[in-house]
């Protein structure tokens, strides 16, 4: 934020330059959103049910390629941009649902074995401890096996594998925290222990818990992509971009963009999440301010 | 304090001649130091004494070439160290100077010193590469530095890591790597800031006596007059990036020219007796990003007129040799010579 | 109390035999040790209303720790804190809230003990939401009440700490603390952080509130001078105990204990005092504190006892207690144990 004087005006066109791949992630995730909101209106076809004289056809732009179908057909002759439009509704639902209520619960834990510490923080952090040395992939494909396909023990599978990853930072956080005067004077002037977590602990480590969200939303999509892409994910035939992978993976010798277009999709929100969350994160650090 | 060192002498160690540095922050740019002078003799030891946003450490940064590259810049004025400029014509630092003929104590010892490295090897880093002495040679080097700061069984303590001195002890380790380099000139700012007052009282006595020994000039930077008095020959008193006043350290503090000085003195409680009230300087100090345009102090000086607030006071001196910025000082032979 | 109190005084706070051990663990993963320290050692004070009691002494000595139990923030190990006749640690709810609202605190830097996400308006009035039911209009009142009396803007109370200057932010500090108009303000080194012209500034703050409103300050400062202006009782702090108490004026101006000496002679503005032998290279950790005086190896004076047998506060004259073998020595007769002072 700080201006020199030597040429400021190549100095703010560098800035801006600098800025220019979070701005444009910002840009694509905006874009996907209001994409995955009004996907009922903008897809040109139905998602699940297709016709079988378009089985796979090629994208517009190859021999035999047709209008009809911008981005080709699948195997089943459904509308690629139908299934890519819709598919992003599950992915983006997903990673939404589960990083709020992961990051819910993580902060919550976190913050109360921070605090107060002793025999609550050694019991939590314990806890804590063992979810994160389970391997995440595996415990995911048992997890969804005994409860059953279904696109909400995907999202309470993943909910329970992300949870730790908060606790543990907000935690540590925590442990800085409470040693500032400004909340052993809270605790003098009388404030309940609810009352100082609330107003002097959460808004000091929301702008933590917002960069682990941002990054952990890339690690959804991709997880979630894995179990779809692993036949344990979200049912056919909804439209899920790992699902779509996996279905297109045999195909791929033929028609390649079956397997293509989604593995794009997934690959470019990922990049921009993490993109978003390491830009966020320097932007919310006072000291790098 | 036997000896005086009445300005100007012959060949300064430290002279800063109209120095003005200009800092930018949040899209503002403010003029944090301007027109400073001021001079070293050789053996002196000169206090620069001030408030924080006072100016004080960022001349202490000039004269090292620390200056942080992106938001200050030097407009004016010239730094010499030995008679040479310390800034190359393209506006660089010289190599060498520091760490060589100028060295630099700070306040905090602890982040002066690297926690992972013994102790003596912190000190041969200051002298390697200066010199072509052996790995033995060095060694003895550094423990005659330590012994020469007062630590004791220094042969032993050369492989202590710092986390094992106390607070005193630290800023003597770091006082003996910053001499080891033989500098002609030593920068302390606020060395027993972070120290306890009877820690801060053994350092200031040591560093005194060593200043002696070795006739190095000092230039001390302290926000706290009773540090200064005991240490320093002269004192230079800082405010709104300005120095408002000079003089033999005794001098200034018996009779003050200008009114902050004044007011600076009488607000320092005294331990010695018991007041009913303190006598404060009312309001602020100035933030240089919306500096007054006359005097800096203007706007809490009680002896304020018009011409105050709009002119910017040049430098007077007094017979006796003192310089000061004021409209209106204090003392009567300073009120003849701005008269005559 | 030994020496007749000048007009009636009620006892405010009262510590008696106060202890804080820590234990840290020391040695391998393997072989664990558990090393005690000392922090506070059988301290005993009392605070009178519309008084102040200062704690001085180096960093590390103690003084800090004993604030923090004072204000309910840390546990002690022995000993009791007796706040208007009510153990502070065995509190029923209700006299606990009433403790609350009778004793804040102001911390040395304005810095950190002000949230920077919460505006000045919502921290003054912290203490006070904590405490009662008001509107928000009388809140709205109170601030900018508060905000005067500490000499500040009102237009201030919907600024954030970040854009205040040192001085101004402990002020709103202060502010804070009287807002519930507390019996006892617990101040620690309440202006070491502030520019030489703002600390007179502040100190004159404090001592015009406390004629105003008769708070009784708790007081831990190293600034000798400042301890002066404003205390009526003061004891000076080594190692975990006291070595010298008395009324400030008596202490001042005839220091007994010679680390009380020490501590005047280094923050006297006269010249280098060169006589002093060069201290030894730190207080004696816990171990070597155990037995003899924990000064000894600073001390000029020490001689053989000191090395033996830690010396007991002993009264001295009227009211000024010293712990010190030297004087022990002076007065060897028709000396009185100091055991129950105040």
């Amino acid at each position: 934020m700080r201006l020199p004087l030597s040429m400021p005006m190549r100095e703010a066109v560098g800035a801006i330059r600098r800025a220019r791949p979070p701005m444009l992630s910002l840009g694509f995730m905006t874009l996907l959103v209001v994409a995955a909101v009004f996907a009922p209106l903008i897809a040109p076809d139905s998602p699940r049910v297709g016709q079988l004289s378009s089985r796979m056809a090629p994208p517009v732009w190859l021999d035999g390629g047709s209008v009809d179908h911008l981005l080709g057909a699948d195997q089943l002759g459904r509308d690629m941009v139908s299934r890519l439009l819709f598919g992003s509704r599950t992915s983006l639902g997903v990673a939404f649902l589960a990083v709020v209520f992961s990051g819910v619960i993580g902060t919550l834990i976190g913050m109360v074995a921070g605090y107060f510490g002793g025999r609550t923080d050694a019991i939590l952090m314990r806890i804590t401890d063992v979810a994160l040395s389970i391997p995440l992939i595996l415990l995911a494909i048992v997890l969804v096996a005994a409860l059953g396909p279904s696109l909400q023990n995907v999202v309470i599978v993943i909910i329970l594998l992300l949870w730790p990853y908060y606790a543990r930072q907000v935690r540590g956080e925590t442990l800085t925290l409470r040693t500032f005067d400004y909340v052993a004077l809270a605790r003098v002037a009388g404030c309940p222990d609810r009352v100082i977590i609330w107003r002097h602990i959460l808004p000091n480590v929301m702008p933590t818990v917002l960069v682990i969200a941002t990054l952990q939303a890339a690690n959804v999509i991709l997880l979630e992509a894995a179990l779809g892409f692993l036949g344990v994910g979200i049912p056919p035939p909804s439209p899920a971009w790992g699902l779509m992978v996996g279905e297109g993976r045999i195909h791929l010798a033929t028609a390649w963009w079956i397997a293509i277009w989604p593995g794009l999709a997934i690959f470019l929100t990922v990049m921009c999440m993490n993109i978003i969350g390491d830009w966020l994160r320097d932007w919310l650090d006072p000291k790098v301010q | 304090m036997q000896e005086t060192h009445t300005s100007p002498i012959d060949d300064p160690v430290l002279d800063i001649s109209g120095l003005t540095v200009e800092i930018a922050s949040g899209g503002q740019i403010g003029m944090a130091l301007s027109d400073i002078s001021l001079h070293v003799a050789k053996g002196e030891c000169l206090g620069l004494v001030g408030e924080s946003g006072s100016g004080k450490s960022l001349t202490a940064l000039a004269v090292v070439g620390l200056l942080p590259k992106k938001v200050a810049r030097i407009v004016r004025g010239s730094v010499r160290v030995d008679g040479d400029s310390a800034y190359a014509e393209d506006g660089h630092y010289k190599d060498g100077l520091r760490g060589g003929k100028v060295a630099m104590i700070l306040q905090d010892p602890m982040s002066a010193l690297n926690p992972v490295l013994k102790i003596g090897d912190q000190v041969e880093e200051a002298i390697r590469g200066r010199s072509a002495m052996s790995a033995v040679q060095r060694r003895d080097r550094a423990i005659e530095m330590l012994d020469l700061l007062k630590i004791n069984r220094p042969a032993e303590r050369v492989g202590w890591y710092p986390h094992q001195f106390s607070g005193g002890m630290r800023q003597r380790v770091v006082s003996a790597a910053a001499l080891a380099c033989e500098p002609r000139l030593l920068i302390a700012d606020e060395p027993t800031t972070a120290l306890d007052v009877t820690v801060e009282a053994s350092f200031s006595r040591l560093l005194k006596q060593l200043q002696r020994d070795l006739d190095l000039s000092v230039l001390y930077i302290s926000h706290d007059f009773s540090v200064v008095a005991k240490m320093c020959d002269r004192v230079s008193v800082m405010y709104g990036g300005t120095i408002v006043e000079t003089g033999r350290t005794e001098e200034v503090l018996r009779t003050p020219i200008h009114p902050y000085t004044d007011g600076l003195i009488r607000s320092i409680p005294d331990v010695t007796q018991k007041v009913e009230w303190l006598e404060p300087i009312d309001g602020q100090p100035p933030s240089i990003f919306d500096a007054p345009a006359g005097c800096p102090f203007a706007p809490r000086c009680a002896h304020a007129s018009p011409q105050c607030q709009t002119d910017r006071p040049p430098l007077a001196e007094t017979p006796d040799g003192r310089h000061y910025r004021c409209w209106h000082p204090l003392t009567d032979n300073a009120q003849d010579a701005a008269d005559a | 109390m030994p020496d007749g109190s000048p007009n009636e005084t009620r006892c405010l706070l009262e510590v008696a035999d106060l202890s804080r051990t820590f234990t840290d663990r020391r040695g391998t993963i393997f072989r664990p040790t558990e090393h005690l320290t000392k922090a506070v050692d059988g301290i005993s004070f009392t605070v009178e209303s519309d008084s102040t009691f200062s704690i001085i002494g180096e960093s590390g000595c103690g003084k800090s720790t004993t604030l923090r139990m004072v204000l309910g923030l840390d546990r002690p190990t022995t000993g009791t804190i007796r706040f208007d006749g009510a153990d502070i640690f065995e509190m029923a709810p209700e006299t606990q809230r009433r403790f609350r609202r009778s004793v804040q605190a102001v911390f040395q830097d304005p810095t950190s003990s002000l949230s920077p996400r919460q505006t000045i308006g919502a921290i003054i009035s912290e203490p006070i939401r904590a405490n009662e039911r008001v509107t928000k209009l009388d809140l709205a009142d109170r601030i900018s009440d508060l905000l005067s009396t500490v000499g500040l803007s009102a237009s201030l109370a919907r600024s954030y700490p970040h854009e205040l200057s040192g001085g101004m932010r402990q002020r709103v500090a202060i502010a804070r603390a009287i807002s519930i108009n507390p019996k006892l303000i617990v101040l620690d080194e309440p202006v070491s952080a502030l520019d030489v012209s703002v600390q007179s500034q502040v100190m004159n703050l404090l001592k015009r509130l406390q004629r105003d409103m008769g708070t009784s300050y708790l007081l831990v400062a190293h600034d000798l001078a400042s301890v002066r202006f404003l205390s009526d009782h003061v004891a000076t702090m080594f190692a975990g105990r006291f070595v010298e108490t008395g009324p400030s004026e008596n202490v001042f101006s005839d220091p007994l204990h010679p680390f009380t000496r020490e501590l005047m002679d280094a923050a006297s503005p006269t010249a280098l005092t060169p006589n002093v032998p060069e201290p030894a290279d730190a207080q004696p950790d816990g171990d070597a504190a155990q037995t003899g005086c924990a000064f000894r190896l600073r001390c000029p004076h020490a001689f053989a006892p000191c090395h033996t047998t830690t010396p007991a506060l002993r009264v001295a004259a009227p009211g000024h207690a010293v712990a010190c073998h030297l004087h022990d020595l002076a007065t060897a007769t028709g000396s009185t144990e100091a055991g129950s002072r105040k």
